[in-house]
């Protein structure tokens, strides 16, 4: 049960939440404020890009690799990961392939080749997280 | 700026989870993901998780493609609200985790993600098991991943569930707007990653008194035990932000959210692959949420041009209700009788 002064304040509290509600969601709605937001994010974005460019050249100037180049370094390593992800399935249909020639031509016409075994790298390992 | 932004929000955050381990108690060691699973393969940041099932569970394979924009374990957030758990008990189940993507991945496209990423996936299972194609299971951004991949690889995926899942973009709701104003130009020009707290917070604006609710039921709820592990597993979840890379999030925003290509059939891989709705054969559900108001309903609709059997459920709740909330049992209950038959 509540008491009168707790009434009043509950009716306050849920008045309150339904005007600050509608308010808010026209607010986070309404194209014009979406646009204004949208180009404050575009300035400080710009910002960032002009920062950046000035710092890497101040790197540049110490003879020093600035944040853009590791960056870039770190992706050339992942395109070369990339790659190497992918030879290494190459090779291991071609490995599959050749190994399903033999069993092929021993085993009647009929018959479907074994199941591949698993793949090489699927050392299970328990997930610790 | 904003970079100065993300490493100041890094220290902030550091301190912050320093006091919430003093604090945090259990929370402080809830597990990300319920359900016992063991890592099977990694290619970079991704890694393929198999779930444990009981002894005997057989059947095709599901892969399960969690979206970009979060961690996956939103599907095995609890015991009693786990969708992987449900599946892991009927047949054997695998899940795409995405990892940290960072800016070492930042110039990847899109398609490196909804179909390098998933073929290599998919390779995987399929040499364990000896068989020609899996199920998909896409939740989110991953569902519009998975239809993308069985667009272009249909004689990889047998049955496809579209789990909130926007493929149309052209009424996207709330999202779409902030997409069509978003300085995706100056975004691509200053940044490598669309930082994870930018992202949540985002997330956040869109529902200005979400917090505050939140709060209020906290307020209302927090002797009930059910409710307090609940609160806790999501929180964990919520205060787990990932980054989009940024490659990849350019052409979210303008090939899917204002372009809205992939419905067209105008979607191109990197590689110059068409990703054409016309070629897709998998039975497939699309299984939506009535007051999702990150997918909305109009979102879920596949292109006319799209001639796979499809049936469709529409769960009564909100896009992330469906995994967790009241209704979510009969969400997946859907799923797994759809794909059994």
């Amino acid at each position: 049960m509540f008491t009168m002064g707790e009434d009043i304040m509950k009716q306050w509290a849920e008045n309150w939440e339904k005007l600050m509600g509608d308010h808010l969601e026209k607010l986070v709605h309404n194209e014009k404020f979406i646009s204004e937001m949208s180009k404050s994010i575009a300035a400080t974005m710009t910002g960032k890009a002009f920062y950046s460019k000035a710092l890497d050249e101040q790197m540049a100037a110490m003879n020093l690799p600035s944040r853009t180049e590791i960056v870039k370094v770190l992706q050339k390593l992942t395109d070369i990961e990339e790659r190497l992800i992918d030879l290494t399935e190459r090779f291991e249909d071609y490995v599959d392939a050749q190994q399903a020639k033999p069993a092929a031509k021993a085993a009647p016409a009929a018959e479907k080749p074994e199941a591949a075994a698993p793949a090489r790298d699927a050392k299970a390992r328990k997930q610790k997280k | 700026m904003i970079g100065n932004m993300d490493t100041l929000v890094q220290h902030l955050d550091a301190i912050t989870e320093h006091v919430m381990r003093k604090t945090a108690g259990e929370l402080d060691t809830y597990p990300r993901g319920v359900t016992p699973r063991e890592e099977v393969y990694t290619a970079g940041n991704v890694s393929l998780l198999r779930f444990k099932s009981p002894e005997g569970v057989t059947g095709t394979p599901l892969l399960i493609i969690p979206s970009l924009i979060n961690r996956w374990y939103i599907l095995d957030v609890t015991e009693e609200t786990s969708f992987i758990r449900e599946f892991a008990q009927q047949r054997p189940t695998y899940l795409i985790d995405w990892g940290y993507p960072d800016e070492e991945v930042g110039h990847l496209p899109l398609s490196h993600y909804y179909h390098r990423s998933i073929k290599r996936a998919i390779r995987q299972i399929c040499r364990e098991h000896g068989i020609k194609s899996v199920d998909l299971l896409g939740y989110c951004i991953g569902g519009t991943m998975a239809y993308a991949f069985s667009c272009l690889e249909p004689d990889l995926v047998d049955h496809l569930v579209l789990l909130t899942a926007p493929i149309d973009f052209k009424d996207a709701g709330i999202f779409a707007t902030y997409a069509e104003h978003f300085p995706i130009e100056e975004f691509s020009a200053s940044m490598s990653k669309m930082p994870g707290w930018l992202l949540a917070f985002s997330f956040q604006f869109v529902q200005p008194m979400g917090l505050y609710q939140k709060t209020k039921m906290f307020h209302n709820k927090f002797e009930s035990k059910s409710f307090i592990k609940l609160y806790n597993a999501m929180e964990r979840w919520i205060a787990d932000p990932v980054s989009f890379p940024a490659k990849a999030y350019y052409e979210l925003i303008t090939d899917l959210y204002q372009k809205n290509l992939l419905t067209q059939g105008r979607l191109m891989t990197a590689e110059g692959r068409q990703v054409d709705p016309a070629a897709r054969r998998a039975k497939t559900l699309i299984l939506n949420a009535g007051k999702d108001h990150i997918a909305p309903l109009s979102t879920t609709v596949l292109p006319a041009s799209d001639k796979a059997p499809v049936s469709e459920v529409t769960i009564p709740s909100g896009h992330i209700g469906i995994t967790t909330g009241r209704n979510s049992k009969d969400a997946c209950r859907s799923a797994i009788d759809f794909l059994m038959n």
